[in-house]
């Protein structure tokens, strides 16, 4: 499952780039409104970089179960009776490495634009690393849910924000320790106890959500 | 501004969403009986003319 | 019961279980509609007098603050408003994961009718929170965890809500909705404390009431408004259910029978 995905992604690559083209676009937006002054820009680049990667994901998350969707082939996942769980957890890892993953290659691109101090670029590379699979996991469930609906993208968004509120919070914690050269194990080990959770559990709630909507 | 002011807006304010949240369910019951005795009315009399 | 009463027909069981009875009985929509009708008065009439006593002893017979003077009042409507916004939710997240898993209609309705309600609460509270805040604080608002986190359950509640109404199933969408809640609520405490302690980290404690401990004349007329919100919640769940069973129920039997005498 999990190649077939890749595979069908690498057929489509060209598509893969549209929420990176997104993600700088965004990025680059803010120097431009607020102006270039570096301390400024210093000082909001984790929460900018971090709340462009939430928006790239997000857009991204459509591609998730869209196309089985419309070609009837979620429902024949579903009435195979082989578990859904772990279709849905092939598929999201599958969506991270090629969503998540080159977002988190970018990052570093973005931070310089940011002026993110050098001390701090490692600490935002790692919540990147650690975070965006959390977004996947936990945005998947959003899809799950409204995968059916018309206009299920949108609303997408707005259902998931809010559950994405803790992992911004904690991810820029993170990278605003860093900056201050202040120790940023914790908030890390935070999001890494996140993953574990959500890598277990979104899964589950993903395939319980898909059955209700193909229901 | 004196307190009272924003005791008097905090206090308006609930009461004016609770008191919409309390009487718009009230308002769609009453609607909702009323179709529903038109569509009987209607719908005996289908039955009556089959 | 079942089998006791095959092998038995001539005894009943030993004790019936009135609570076991009742709970049978709610899942019944007609029942349900006649016992809520019988309910919604008297917890109306319930919520009106604990309202006015916990009012007049909070708005007139309690001392003003040490500190804040006048305005500690609010915290009478703020601070049930907030409790209820969290209880209703976690109330509906509990009904419907519930009504998911032993796929009971009647826990959906109750869970779909709670959201228009808690997000009510939500908002009251986070209009009193500001409002007590300007006096207190000097700005309308303020991103202390409270507030903050209210908004987020506001937006929490929005979402249920607006999922519900996309899907032109009903049942399909009180399911997805009801899903939804459950997430919400695993979330929730997540949410919270990382709120409360991105809030330590940016600003200082925000200022609650003065001193340790509340004043006793204080804090009964709290408790008191606590319990008619919950009062207010109950009759206004009723009445919502109502209404949404009459809506989906509309074509069958029981709603003609328990509307041929009522007036419109």
């Amino acid at each position: 499952m999990l190649r077939r995905d890749l595979l069908l992604a690498y057929r489509r690559r060209s598509e893969l780039l549209y929420p990176l083209f997104f993600l700088l676009v965004v990025v680059s937006l803010f120097p431009l409104g607020i102006g270039p002054s570096p301390d400024l820009l210093a000082r909001i680049a984790p929460g900018v970089v971090w709340i462009a990667a939430l928006l790239a994901t997000v857009i991204s998350l459509d591609n998730l179960f869209r196309a089985d969707f419309e070609d009837g082939s979620l429902e024949q996942f579903i009435l195979s009776g082989q578990s859904l769980g772990s279709i849905a957890l092939a598929k999201i890892v599958a969506h991270w490495l090629v969503t998540g993953l080159p977002l988190v290659i970018l990052s570093p691109l973005v931070a310089l634009w940011m002026q993110l101090p050098a001390p701090a670029m490692g600490a935002m590379v790692a919540s990147l690393a650690l975070a965006t699979p959390i977004l996947s996991f936990v945005g998947a469930i959003g899809v799950g849910l409204t995968i059916s609906l018309r206009r299920g993208g949108q609303l997408l968004s707005l259902l998931i924000f809010p559950l994405y509120v803790p992992v911004l919070i904690i991810a820029t914690g993170a990278i605003m320790a860093a900056a201050d050269s202040l120790p940023y194990g914790g908030f890390l080990g935070l999001l890494l106890a996140g993953l574990i959770l959500s890598v277990t559990l979104a899964p589950l709630a993903t395939a319980a959500a898909l059955r209700i909507s193909l229901s | 501004m004196d307190h009272f002011f924003f005791i008097w807006c905090a206090y308006g304010a609930a009461a004016i969403i609770l008191g919409w949240t309390a009487i718009s369910p009230v308002i769609s019951h009453r609607r909702a009986i009323r179709e529903q005795q038109a569509n009987s009315g209607a719908g005996n009399q289908h039955d009556a003319n089959a | 019961m079942t089998s006791e009463s095959a092998h038995n027909p001539a005894q009943r069981p030993p004790r019936t279980n009135a609570l076991m009875l009742f709970f049978h009985h709610l899942g019944s929509p007609p029942w349900f509609y006649a016992f809520a009708g019988k309910c919604v008065p008297v917890l109306w009439i319930l919520f009106a007098v604990l309202t006015v006593t916990g009012l007049y002893l909070g708005l007139f017979k309690a001392p003003p603050d040490y500190l804040q003077g006048e305005s500690f009042r609010i915290m009478y409507i703020h601070v049930p408003a907030a409790w209820m916004s969290m209880m209703i939710y976690a109330g509906m997240a509990v009904m419907g994961f519930i009504a998911l898993v032993w796929r009971i209609r009647m826990m959906e309705v109750l869970a779909m009718c709670s959201a228009p309600v808690g997000a009510a609460f939500t908002l009251a509270a986070l209009i009193s929170g500001s409002l007590w805040g300007k006096p207190t604080w000097g700005t309308y608002w303020v991103w202390d965890a409270r507030l903050t986190s209210e908004l987020v359950l506001l937006f929490l509640y929005l979402g249920v809500m607006a999922l519900y109404s996309a899907y032109d199933d009903q049942r399909k969408g009180a399911r997805a909705a009801c899903l939804l809640a459950v997430v919400g609520l695993v979330n929730l405490p997540i949410i919270h404390y990382s709120v409360k302690w991105w809030n330590t980290l940016h600003q200082d404690a925000s200022i609650g009431l003065s001193g340790s401990s509340i004043h006793p004349s204080m804090l009964w007329p709290l408790l008191i408004m606590a319990i008619a919100t919950k009062c207010f919640y109950l009759a206004n769940l009723l009445t919502r259910a109502r209404v949404m069973l009459l809506e989906q129920d509309g074509r069958k039997g029981w709603v003609r029978d328990a509307l041929a005498g009522v007036r419109g």
